[in-house]
């Protein structure tokens, strides 16, 4: 591993020949870095909750929101619905990514105003989808299966508009004539962002609508039991 | 240079007040004598890696100091010594960490003859429940708490029925009995210490813990609540008494069960209004008080805080202090009470009509209720008393009435006896009083209440 | 392909011309780094008058009629979350590390300006936030700095309406701004290094700094998610840490949830949080004590290890802190062994910084002096911790003054005790003046004796059983009145230490007005930051070019140079060799 054996260099011993020793940094962009630290910051944050998700979920008073047929999500066309458009909305971005890289400048203008409504359009459906949960009388403190529902949704609708945020930094700055060059490395981080979006929601998808018994299952296996 | 002279001097100072010090760990009343000789091999260690350490940085700086005629030594690692340093330090730890795991394997390992008992926290007073002749403790939880059921158990549970209910905030042990303590709250956190056991443990709200010991030694120890559970959380104080097995039964023996606590030992209004004809001669008929004689309104006051107060005249607990006139004239009146009947005269008295009052004194009312906000927890925002918290209403109550208690307890007349767990807990609270206006701008602000 | 290219390239940078835009919305790390600092001094200021206030009340109890229960409670609340969080990890990292990490690895700034300037204007909102909480109704919150629920949002503890969701609030925006500050610093530190400036030959004050930094990003999610799901339950009513409970005699509809589970999440962030303050003084301290003394760090690369291992075990001890929480009593084994593992690497540490003192040219200086107290008040609040990481002493001890002492010992005293021989270290580099020797001198023996006066004698209270977070102790039957009469002790004390710290304050307004421009580099340190072309640096820190370095940044008294230490961006060829003397016999050479 070239990381450990960094660590093991005796940096008091002269190099040989006069040689320098040039090694400052990895090729890869900062800004990629940065949002690879930053996805880790979001996920431990997420895991966190997963974990107590799934410790509250063994507590006799929690009532999933799925296994037995009167229940919400049981069948969850509404979600598939919104998942259909958060996918959509990666794929757009992967369009723009994928014209950067053609060098199309209407192609990154396309992708990245697609993928950023489609991600409004998403925001928006989930709002409505609270609105259909507390109308079912299913409040955000009748029960904390309902409870962890708003959170991690809220929490990801408010992830992902942050991404919107800095996407229209990145159309503003198309608009300013900025050339493709300079804004290769934010469409390519604002796409990364979006998969890992589109994953954590498919995640958070899955794990939302589970039966009790799958509940049990899953915390077992963490030994959260 | 002074630096290497200092820290000698510090560690000489610091093994001089170890040896020296009158502050050092209660002496053991439990079967822990493990934890202490861990705490005793830790400082043997610790206390000579400490000695070692500074020593040896006090001769460095002494002997390496600033010489312009020298040059640092270049030395960029030394394997062989760290990994020496590396390995006796690993046996240190080893050492301390060894019995440390062993004790607390004992202490984790509950034995099957352990007598189970269960404290229960709730802000800002410690009781205790035996679980009867069947053993068993019924389930309780904080959903079912009221003012009848102030422990909150199950009434549906079986086993429920004939728990014993200590409604005291001393508890009685009997001697090298191992006990396990089930501990359980019905409000927030809390924990339950007693320095001489030397373990504690944490009570949490939906969930029950545990902690168990054998007393060993006769005496009465303090319980401290020992977790931040609120503003009264230092007046959160019970007591231990251990004894021989045969007086903790006659002790317990004198404490009602759940099933009899509940039911409903009926009242005769009657007799409870011939009887109060003594009272009515202080207090008037109406139960309104005559502050010329020093008398309060009971018309407010719940029977259980009355009950409570007639037996602590009664047994020596109030009104026992020689500037506590009107006290000491209540202990006569309390100890001619008939016992029997006097749920009959409390019951009456809680069936006279409210009356309120009127206040005397003047004062900066915005300042009372300042004030105001730290009584407000036990008392009611509105004064009203809380039953739960065993808190008695002060809205309508003679505000002499009032002065005058608060500088008993103040002063220490009333609330000095360390069976009187409320006083005690007022007579902390009103120091926060400070002066003698501050006390009227409070009484100010509880007449308008 | 290295970023270097990009950051040579000069005109990237922003070069402001007005006043705001100089002093105010900077983007330049120097700058944001003394406005990190100022603000962090300034709260820490706040922090430290709360204390002495409730030293008086635990000191001389009842004497004072400005404090009650409720006052005490907020003051211990506020006085603790404003040193470990706003005083001391902003200073060590948003002070120090935006100083020195762009200067010690010589680069031109942080590698995202604005995301640091963004940084710290969000650490001054979140003060803002929590100062704010001392003027809402109720005041700011007293459930203690830990916050536990249910207590800290029910009615019966100060301050559980407004003061605790600012509380939580101002949390969340630290955190904030926590983030964009930490992702600067690591990705500087990665991608950002000059020629030849390789991970081990970075100073240990960077290898601290960066450490610290990712246990920081990576622990303090969980203080987040445990902030906003506190909001939750305080705000709407959910129930994830609210069991069913009756709140001060009246039902509440909270069912189901576990207090324990926010323990875990609090302490996953909190202990870690001890190395956030501890790391970055373990790098600054030991540069301290290499350059004062004049001797290589000894046992360079053990140091970084030790550094990265306790960075590491620090995310597997947090339930040390929840031994008598009612956890099940089974992690008591898990958790009491890494705790005491970390021991290892943590003692390494100590012998390594008395190491490098032995055999060296010992400079008595204030910075060093600073240094010294560190080891003694350090080894002394280590030591400590190992009766609290073994689970049965935990069980006496917890809750009691000895803890208090312990963590004051190791996470107070000694991490303030290196601030300051970090102040007196770098302020020729920021101020490019020498803060007055007299004047520290006072300052360091008032402190350093003053403080140890303090908490030396609170293990013993802690000993007895004296609970902590007591208001006032009222009549117990095992605290002896000398116990009492030992408070009051602590208490002048405390009023003395405090007094002593008026001096630095005056220190530092006296040095910038009347001291005399110090000289350049007047500790003769190797490392890159005091060789910039300027002094103080300028913007853009290193002029045309960047440094290129050659060795690491302990090359002191090398055997047969004629210069005491050898610069970090000197080459092999630029070293004056004694007449006579071969390089090639130097253990300097690869054998």
């Amino acid at each position: 591993m070239k990381g450990f054996s960094a660590l093991t260099e005796k940096p008091w011993l002269a190099l040989p020949d006069g040689q320098l020793a040039l090694d400052p940094g990895s090729g890869t962009p900062p800004a990629q870095i940065a949002l690879r630290f930053l996805l880790m910051v979001i996920s431990i944050a997420f895991v966190l909750i997963f974990v107590t998700f799934l410790t509250r979920s063994q507590y006799p008073d929690f009532q999933a929101l799925a296994g037995e047929p009167w229940l919400p999500f049981n069948q969850s066309p509404r979600l598939w619905a919104t998942t259909a458009v958060l996918v959509a909305a990666s794929l757009a971005m992967h369009w723009a990514r994928h014209s950067i890289k053609a060098g199309r400048p209407d192609g990154v203008m396309l992708g990245i105003s697609v993928g950023g409504f489609l991600a409004l359009v998403f925001i928006m459906a989930q709002w409505t989808t609270w609105n259909y949960l507390t109308n079912l009388g299913y409040g955000i403190n009748e029960n904390s299966a309902n409870s962890y529902f708003y959170l991690f949704t809220g929490l990801h609708a408010l992830h992902l508009f942050g991404g919107v945020v800095a996407l229209v930094r990145v159309f503003i700055r198309i608009g300013k004539g900025y050339s493709l060059e300079q804004v290769a490395i934010a469409v390519k981080a604002c796409t990364t962002y979006w998969h890992y979006l589109l994953g954590l929601w498919l995640l958070l998808f899955f794990l939302l609508t589970r039966s009790p018994e799958t509940y049990a299952i899953i915390a077992a296996a963490c030994g959260l039991g | 240079m002074y630096i290497a002279i200092v820290i000698v001097a510090l560690v000489a100072v610091t093994l001089i007040l170890h040896f020296a010090s009158p502050w050092w760990l209660t002496p053991l009343a439990s079967n822990w004598s493990a934890i202490d000789t861990t705490i005793e091999i830790s400082f043997w260690i610790t206390g000579f890696v400490f000695v070692a350490v500074n020593l040896f940085l006090a001769w460095t700086v002494w002997r390496f100091r600033h010489n312009k005629n020298r040059r640092s030594h270049y030395e960029p690692e030394n394997k062989k010594l760290e990994i020496w340093l590396t390995g006796l330090t690993s046996v240190g730890i080893i050492a301390m960490l060894t019995p440390g795991l062993i004790t607390w394997a004992n202490i984790v390992h509950v034995p099957d003859d352990a007598l189970e008992i269960e404290a229960i926290g709730q802000q800002w007073q410690w009781t205790y429940r035996f679980p009867g002749e069947d053993g068993v403790l019924g389930a309780a939880n904080a959903r079912f708490v009221s003012n009848e059921n102030r422990f909150g158990l199950d009434p549906s549970d079986p086993n429920s029925a004939d728990d014993i209910l200590v409604e005291h905030h001393r508890l009685h042990l009997p001697l090298d009995q191992p006990i396990k303590l089930v501990l359980r709250s019905n409000d927030v956190l809390h924990n339950f210490a007693v320095p001489q056991f030397r373990v504690k443990m944490d009570l949490v709200p939906g969930t029950q813990t545990y902690q168990w010991f054998t007393p060993t030694r006769e005496g009465t120890f303090d319980v401290l609540c020992e977790e931040l559970c609120g503003l009264a959380h230092y007046t959160m104080k019970g007591q231990v008494q251990v004894e021989p097995e045969e007086e903790f039964r006659n002790w317990l023996a004198t404490y009602p069960t759940f099933s009899e606590v509940q039911s409903d030992s009926a009242v005769d209004l009657a007799v409870g209004e011939t009887q109060y004809q003594t009272c009515a001669g202080c207090h008037n008929a109406d139960g309104s008080g005559n502050e010329a004689l020093n008398a309060p309104n009971l018309t407010r006051l719940d029977s259980r805080y009355m009950a409570r107060q007639m037996r602590h005249y009664r047994e020596g607990i109030r009104g026992t202090e020689r500037e506590d006139e009107p006290g000491q004239l209540m202990v006569s009146i309390a100890q001619s009470t008939n016992v029997d009947t006097e749920p009959d005269l409390l019951a009456y008295i809680e069936s006279l009509d409210d009356v309120d009052t009127a206040g005397t004194l003047t004062g900066d009312i915005s300042n009372g209720q300042r004030l105001y906000g730290a009584c407000a927890a036990c008392h009611g925002s509105a004064a009203e008393g809380k039953v739960l918290l065993s808190a008695p209403a002060l809205a309508g109550q003679s505000d002499l009435y009032l002065k005058r208690q608060l500088e008993h307890f103040s002063m220490g007349w009333r609330g000095k006896h360390p069976q009187d767990q409320f006083g005690t807990q007022m007579r902390l609270m009103t120091r926060t009083i400070h002066s003698p206006e501050r006390l009227r701008d409070l009484l100010a602000y509880i007449s308008t209440l | 392909m290295t970023h270097i290219a990009v950051a040579d390239q000069e005109p990237e940078l922003h070069h402001p011309r007005t006043f705001i835009g100089k002093y105010i919305w900077s983007q330049d790390h120097k700058v944001i780094a003394i406005q990190y600092g100022c603000t962090a001094i300034f709260v820490g200021l706040i922090a430290l008058v709360l204390s002495v206030v409730m030293r008086l009340q635990l000191g001389f109890p009842d004497q004072f009629d400005f404090i009650n229960p409720n006052m005490y409670l907020q003051f211990v609340t506020m006085h603790g979350m404003i040193m470990v969080v706003y005083m001391l990890t902003a200073l060590l990292l948003g002070g120090f590390g935006n100083y020195l990490i762009p200067l010690m690895v010589g680069t031109r700034d942080m590698i995202f300006p604005y995301l640091n300037m963004l940084s710290f204007w969000f650490y001054f909102l979140s003060v803002l936030v929590l100062l704010a909480s001392f003027f809402v109704p109720g005041g700011p919150t007293g459930a203690g700095w830990t916050l536990y629920p249910p207590q800290s949002i029910l009615e019966g503890t100060p301050g559980s309406g407004l003061g605790i969701v600012l509380m939580l609030v101002s949390l969340a925006i630290f955190i904030i701004a926590f983030t964009m500050g930490g992702l600067n610093y690591v990705t500087t530190i990665l991608q950002a290094r000059t020629r030849g400036m390789t991970l081990m030959r970075m100073p240990l004050t960077i290898w601290g700094i960066f450490t610290a930094t990712i246990l920081g990003l990576f622990a303090f999610p969980a203080l987040l998610v445990s902030a906003i799901m506190m909001l939750f339950d305080g705000l709407l009513g959910t129930s994830f840490f609210m069991p069913a409970i009756v709140s001060l005699g009246e039902a509440t509809d909270f069912e189901g949830g576990s207090p324990i589970l926010f323990q875990h999440l609090f302490w996953f962030f909190g202990h870690p949080e001890v190395y956030i303050v501890a790391l970055p003084a373990f790098g600054m301290v030991s540069d301290v004590l290499s350059i004062h003394a004049r001797k290589n760090i000894f046992g360079y690369r053990m140091m970084v290890w030790a550094i990265v291992i306790i960075g590491g075990l620090s995310f597997v001890v947090w339930a040390h802190h929840m031994y008598v929480s009612g956890m099940n009593p089974y992690f008591g084994f898990f958790f009491a062994t890494t705790t005491l593992i970390i021991a290892v690497p943590t003692a390494i540490k100590v012998y390594n910084w008395v190491l490098t003192l032995w055999q060296g040219n010992i400079h008595l200086t204030v910075p060093m002096l600073f240094a010294i107290g560190f080891i003694f008040t350090f080894t002394h609040g280590g030591l400590s911790g190992l009766f609290l990481g073994n689970v049965v002493i935990d069980m006496p001890l917890s809750d009691t003054f000895f803890v208090v002492a312990h963590f004051h010992m190791v996470m107070g005293v000694s991490p303030i005790l290196v601030l300051y021989s970090a102040i007196y270290h770098w302020f020729p580099l920021v101020t490019g003046k020498q803060l007055n020797t007299r004047l520290g001198m006072i300052h360091f023996w008032g402190t350093f004796l003053g403080t140890y006066a303090i908490f030396l004698p609170m293990h013993y209270i802690g000993f007895l059983g004296v609970p902590r977070r007591y208001y006032a102790l009222g009549d117990t039957s095992f605290i002896p009145d000398s116990a009492h009469a030992l408070n009051a002790n602590m208490t002048i004390a405390v009023i003395i230490v405090a007094l002593f710290q008026l001096v630095f304050i005056f220190n530092l307004f006296w040095t910038m007005k009347r001291e005399p421009k110090s000289k350049i580099n007047p500790w003769g340190a190797a490392s890159l930051e005091w060789h910039t072309p300027e002094v103080p640096p300028g913007h853009g820190n290193w002029g045309k070019e960047l440094p290129t370095v050659h060795r690491w940044a302990y090359d002191y008294s090398v055997p047969g140079v004629v210069q005491d230490y050898i610069p970090q961006h000197v080459p092999d060829s630029d070293v004056v060799y004694e007449s006579g003397f071969d390089p090639s016999t130097s253990k300097r050479e690869p054998t």
